[in-house]
């Protein structure tokens, strides 16, 4: 049987709402967005993180928001993703957005008449980054499993301290009184070679993926 | 089919203790992200003393941690013939995933 690696994202996405946006620039916080912050100039151009807003009032004066060329038509309401316009500084969290006279393509300028305008600026985490947003176990130092709730199983692996008479502990939370029929859905996908290519995300809270499941397990959370 | 990892930390020449280590991949424990920019492997003791285990820091690039887990569990999920898996060898230059940059062994 090949090895087999079973991913488990335990965080939910960070994101950082900016209203009321006064110039383009937009300050991650450890408070606010996620602590650490992200660190690295390609964070954003290596798909990290994601930027967007509510478009509000768009066309071509100050007292618009202006959107470059590749965003085609924009109207007012139109979720627009607007991180192709952001870079981000290498270590303080602060992404500066580029205005359509920097970037005519890729660029957005706030509305810099009346910046009340600039509300539901939303920066979204797309990757995990640090130690509790993720982690792979060897499906091998799976050593068990235990009903823990009406709604939760736990799963058990190898201490990866390397501390003996101790093991690591992962709860998913499934549909009610569904402990067997997860059990059965995990083992299809650990046992069967021609299922699997490596790494099987059993649960990831930030992409909000699970295990494909037959039993109507429904698997919605991790911890 | 027993597999192993090979790792290398960049050392020219790399001849001297620990500037690189083959593991038995049946010791691999678990991955996770450390930074932004760093991934961590845990295996158990090579040493086997039982209270302490052996850890490969990997390097790379900035938010790739989950798509170098991705190459990771790939690679270990491979099956060459002499059972020899590069995971990240910086002396030859040779890694698993092109977003794996450098690696650091420690607690050998």
């Amino acid at each position: 049987m090949r090895n087999t690696n079973l991913y488990f994202g335990k965080t939910t996405a960070a994101t950082m709402t900016f209203d009321d946006e006064a110039n383009q620039t937009l300050a991650l916080t450890t408070g606010g967005f996620n602590d650490p912050l992200p660190a690295g100039v390609n964070f954003i151009t290596n798909g990290g993180l994601k930027v967007t807003v509510v478009a509000n009032d768009p066309g071509t004066g100050s007292d618009n928001q202006q959107f470059g060329s590749a965003y085609g038509t924009v109207v007012t309401g139109d979720l627009v993703d607007i991180t192709a316009a952001c870079t981000i500084h290498v270590s303080s969290g602060l992404i500066t957005m580029a205005t359509v006279s920097a970037d005519a393509v890729n660029g957005f300028t706030i509305n810099t008449d009346t910046t009340g305008d600039n509300d539901a600026i939303i920066v979204t985490q797309l990757k995990p980054y640090a130690p509790a947003h993720g982690i792979m176990y060897n499906a091998a130092k799976f050593t068990g499993v235990a009903v823990s709730g009406g709604a939760t199983t736990a799963l058990n692996f190898k201490d990866k301290e390397g501390v003996l008479a101790v093991v690591d502990t992962i709860t998913i939370t499934h549909a009610t009184s569904k402990h067997k029929e997860f059990i059965e859905d995990l083992m299809d996908v650990v046992a069967d070679d021609n299922r699997v290519t490596g790494l099987v995300v059993v649960r990831d809270d930030m992409r909000l993926l699970s295990l494909p499941t037959t039993r109507g397990t429904v698997i919605s959370g991790v911890a | 089919m027993n597999k192993n990892l090979y790792f290398s930390i960049g050392s020219a020449p790399s001849d001297a203790a620990d500037d690189a280590l083959m593991i038995n991949a049946d010791l691999f424990v678990s991955m996770n992200p450390v930074t932004a920019t760093t991934s961590i492997m845990l295996f158990l003791d090579r040493a086997n003393t039982g209270g302490a285990n052996t850890q490969v820091t990997l390097t790379h690039a900035e938010a790739m941690n989950i798509d170098v887990m991705e190459d990771v569990a790939i690679a270990m999920a491979g099956e060459p013939r002499d059972g020899f898996i590069v995971i990240a060898d910086v002396t030859g230059g040779e890694f698993c995933s092109p977003h794996i940059t450098d690696c650091e062994l420690t607690q050998l």
